[in-house]
């Protein structure tokens, strides 16, 4: 898992390397295609399109089905219950090309949000750092060392009955930092960005396989040693027409827009 | 083992689902592309439907308080709830009483016991777009101004659809070497007088009206409306066929079709489908065209066909389903048609049909319903279907495009069309008026009749028949009983059930050449030298001519002031002449047979009266069953024999005295009226409704007792 990760990590840094100094919306836009690009295939290839098409005409026959016969109440309500009936068709028939492309979104879209999900922390702005301990762990077992040209704003915060340890940080210059903890002899590292264009910033390393892959900006940590540790970096606006908004809504707008554009070329029914 | 895969199968779906369902909630958001594809689309349906739910609620006592403010409750005085009008085109008395006797037709006999069976007057002449434009109106011709397939142009004496008349929009913008259309194509109804669903409209209504011949374009009413008889192709013709074949070799025109060479290359066969002319390239010689290759496979008896983006594969003697086609004009924009493609040989030569383009329901370029929703509606529910007036291609078995196989199947696939259309229709009008009429019958009669009589001369010579074709006009009657069968278990206490033909059938053996006898009787004259005239006309001297016969059954004077070259001065002289041609034309003979081949000649004063009998034939020729106007008669021919055999697969017609062809009533009530005819229907069917029968009717009101 580590290596498609890293691998993953490694191509979409070249990815992004095009959109290091353009505006982010620039590579939501390309990200999107790349999406819609993928859904179209798997609606071609893992979806029955005959049926899709079916169950789409017939959506679009009881629809009009209520506008002809609006004085006729019984025809009326009947249409309603077969739009219900053929949504749900249409529904199923767009199942398979859903859990197909399930992975492989995840995967891009982790990516997509490991750079234009946070900011990275701006030099001299405070950011806090938690380290969630394994349950009963003792919080005073963990140490932070930071390295040079980061510094502490403030005495670390020990919540035993959460088995939490917090630190408020400060990077004095632009880079990328890995702050060194060590917990009863075992260390583990986070890394720590300040500045920079477009860089990979990763809010949370988690002990997790699941949650890897929507975090996949790190390595595993050992579950024995931490259950987490997350930098509380500043969220990213995308700005669309003046308006700052989650990347996610342009995205998934614009997927939607690509999918719908690109369909006849593809010769795919959805 | 079986058991096991399938356990385990489902094991995978269920882990999918669950995998899917269980992840994180953020990742929903991740999944939005691939669902939103899906979901958006139906969401917007569902809201869609939601709004229009709604309005239709917040509506619904709007428009009851309208109706009552306007004193026109629906169904206040209507002795019926729901009137059901079944019209199968061309179905006989003679023939159906027969095929009852025999017990082969159980459901109509049912009818007949427990309701009525009798003869149904048609008009004069018998021909359906006039005997179903004067069920819809309760005029006679005199009235509606409908009086054959074809009326002429008093001017060039050339022939138009009598029904419609389709022009260019009217106006046009100048782009380089393009002309854009702004608006719509100008579709004229020529047929007069209002339909009957109109007066059951006003009075609240609802009626669904499934092709009625001659409703093209479709009127507004307050019911739906599909267009039938005279609808035309996408080449605006009433239909166009292409055959392809490797044993042609260059293209050649036949009567309502092109044959064109396939030509090998590569492996595979190539040719094109003809469509309509360009319109925004006036200039551009040549029609637009979809090119199609062939790849014919004798081992698996079939061809793929590869046409715009499809690719079919069809067995040798089958039709593929409906397919799109898609005329590019340029600039993006597209006519939109369907077509079937029927493989009629792969090996040693290979020949391919096409059957004419019919507009496409789900993208008309032509109005052909009401409203313009309403194919869109049936071709979404039901899929494509046959729009175009005459779907079914007896040009094309005419002409030996078709076989006798492939002709009754693409009848019967266009039968089985039109019921799954009229159940719809029937389902969605639980009151009001719900007609549907079936065109099957009258072609399979037309095409088939020369294997019910034993020595018609287009039998003769075309070997045995298979026992299909043989027994194809019996097949369709039980089909229509199986049908009223159905409509019978379907319908409630209160409803009506008519089932009706515009006229009956009898054989066509011999044509006559009205146009030959006018020749040689000193009434048409022809230009010096000419023997014989080409089509429409092409060498009559018309300076010299003083008759001329059109159409199936007209004849007209040509009368100075009204025809452009006009000799026979209108009013006493044109009178005269009238009656001198009846008397030499009634009770002519056929010398060859011995027999009578015309029973009567009509006038137009008695035939026709009403405001548009000015545009109706002078005299109106009544043959004698057995006999009809020859094919070059009805095109303007001027051949040199007068009586000749008709040796075509078209062997069967009703264009004839109206007295032997009558059409066919059932209906599940008793009708107490002597000599019920076609033009009563729409008044009755008013009076069923409560309804007043309007004054210009011409039909009479018949008392009905329910069982």
């Amino acid at each position: 898992m580590s290596t498609l990760i890293s691998i993953l990590n490694r191509t979409f840094d070249l990815l992004f390397w095009p959109f290091q100094n353009l505006p982010p919306i620039f590579a939501v836009v390309f990200f999107a295609l790349a999406a819609g690009v993928l859904m179209l295939a798997a609606f071609k290839y893992s979806s029955n399109q005959a049926a899709i098409r079916r169950a789409k005409d017939r959506l679009g026959a009881h629809l009009l089905e209520v506008r002809l016969f609006q004085d006729q109440l019984g025809v009326v309500l009947r249409a309603y219950l077969r739009i219900l009936r053929a949504a749900g068709a249409y529904l199923a028939c767009a199942f398979p090309p859903l859990v197909v492309t399930l992975l492989p979104l995840l995967l891009l879209l982790a990516q997509v949000e490991l750079r234009l999900g946070r900011e990275a922390a701006a030099p001299h702005a405070p950011v806090l750092v938690k380290v969630k301990l394994p349950a009963g762990a003792d919080v005073n077992s963990v140490e932070l060392k930071l390295p040079a040209g980061v510094q502490s704003t403030a005495p670390p915060l020990r919540i035993p009955e959460e088995a939490e340890v917090d630190w408020r940080i400060e990077a004095g210059r632009p880079g990328e930092f890995a702050l060194e903890f060590s917990r009863g002899g075992k260390a583990f590292s986070k890394q720590f960005v300040a500045g920079g264009p477009l860089p990979r910033v990763s809010p949370w390393r988690t002990a997790s396989a699941l949650e890897l892959l929507l975090y996949p900006g790190e390595e595993r940590l050992d579950s024995a040693t931490a259950q987490w540790v997350e930098i509380t970096y500043p969220p990213r606006e995308v700005r669309v027409l003046g308006w700052g908004m989650h990347w996610i809504v342009p995205f998934f707008v614009l997927t939607l827009a690509w999918g719908y554009a690109l369909k006849g070329l593809f010769g795919v029914e959805f | 083992m079986r058991l096991g895969c399938q356990w385990r199968r489902r094991l995978a779906i269920a882990v999918a689902v669950a995998a899917t369902l269980l992840l994180p909630s953020t990742a929903w958001a991740y999944v939005g592309p691939g669902a939103g594809f899906a979901v958006l689309s139906s969401f917007l349906t569902l809201l869609l439907a939601f709004l229009y739910a709604l309005l239709a609620v917040l509506m619904w006592p709007v428009r009851q308080v309208f109706r009552l403010f306007r004193r026109r409750k629906a169904f206040g005085k209507a002795k019926v709830r729901r009137v059901i009008v079944l019209g199968f085109d061309g179905l006989d008395p003679d023939l159906a009483a027969r095929w009852m006797r025999e017990g082969k037709l159980p459901n109509l006999a049912a009818l007949r016991d427990a309701g009525t069976f009798q003869p149904l007057a048609t008009t004069h002449p018998p021909i359906s777009p006039v005997a179903w434009a004067t069920f819809l109106t309760g005029v006679l011709p005199g009235k509606h101004n409908i009086y054959d397939f074809l009326a002429r142009d008093r001017h060039t004496y050339l022939p138009f659809l009598s029904s419609a008349q389709i022009g260019e929009p009217r106006r046009h913008l100048r782009l380089g070497p393009y002309r854009l259309p702004l608006g719509r194509p100008q579709v004229r109804l020529l047929r007069k007088a209002r339909p009957f669903w109109q007066y059951l409209g006003d009075a609240g209504i609802f009626s669904s009206v499934i092709r009625v011949p001659i409703t093209f374009p479709p009127e507004k009413f307050p019911g739906v409306l599909l267009s039938g008889m005279c609808v035309p192709d996408i080449q605006g013709s009433q239909g166009t066929f292409s055959f392809h074949s490797t044993r042609v070799q260059s293209r050649t025109a036949h009567e309502s079709g092109v044959m064109l060479p396939l030509e090998q290359s590569n492996g595979h066969y190539a040719s094109h489908i003809p469509g309509p002319a360009n319109s925004l390239r006036p200039e551009e010689r040549g029609a637009l065209r979809i090119p199609f290759q062939v790849r014919p496979d004798a081992h698996r008896d079939c061809a793929e066909i590869t046409v715009d983006g499809h690719k079919l594969t069809v067995k040798r003697g089958d039709y593929s389903d409906w397919t799109e086609l898609r005329f590019r004009a340029g600039l993006g924009i597209r006519v939109h048609g369907i077509a079937r493609f029927y493989v009629k040989e792969v090996s040693p030569e290979v020949e391919v049909y096409v059957t004419p383009v019919h507009i496409h329901p789900q993208r008309p370029a032509l109005p052909i319903s009401h409203p313009l929703t309403y194919s869109i509606y049936l071709s979404k529910l039901l899929g494509p279907f046959a729009t175009l007036g005459l779907a079914e291609d007896t040009w094309g078995l005419n002409e030996g495009a078709l076989d006798d196989e492939a002709f009754l199947d693409q009848c019967l696939l266009n039968f089985a069309e039109r019921e799954r259309m009229f159940f719809d229709a029937l389902e969605k009008t639980s009151q009001g008026l719900c007609v549907c009429v079936w065109d099957t019958t009258d072609r399979i009669q037309h095409m088939f009749w020369r294997y019910l009589e034993p020595g018609h001369p287009a039998a003769a010579g075309a070997g045995r028949p298979s026992a299909r074709a043989a027994c194809a006009v019996e097949e369709i009657y039980q089909r229509v009983d199986h049908i009223v069968g159905r409509v019978h278990r379907q319908m409630n206490a209160g409803d009506l059930l008519l089932v009706i033909s515009d006229h009956g059938f009898k054989s066509f053996a011999r044509g006559f050449h009205l146009n030959a006898w006018l020749h040689q009787n000193g009434y048409l004259a022809l230009k010096v030298g000419a023997a014989e005239s080409g089509e429409w006309f092409r060498d009559v001297d018309w300076p010299r001519t003083r008759a001329y016969g059109m159409g199936l059954n007209g004849l007209y004077i040509n009368q100075r002031g009204r025809e452009r070259h006009g000799t026979v001065p209108s009013g006493a002289a044109a009178e005269q002449l009238k009656k001198e041609l009846r008397q030499k034309l009634r009770g002519l003979r056929d010398p060859h047979k011995d027999t009578v081949a015309i029973t009567e000649v009509w006038d137009d004063h008695t035939a026709f009266p009403g405001p548009y009998r000015e545009n109706a034939p002078d005299l109106l020729i009544g043959y004698a069953p057995g006999f009809r106007a020859s094919w070059d008669t009805v095109t303007g021919k001027v051949t040199a024999p007068i009586f000749e055999d008709n040796t075509k697969a078209w062997s069967g017609d009703h264009c004839m005295d109206a007295r032997h062809v009558p059409g066919v009533l059932f209906s599940n009530h008793k009708i107490a009226a002597a000599q019920p005819a076609i033009v009563d229907l729409a008044p009755t069917i008013l009076d069923q409704f409560g309804l007043p029968r309007p004054a210009h009717f011409d039909g009479k009101t018949w008392a009905l007792e329910p069982r």
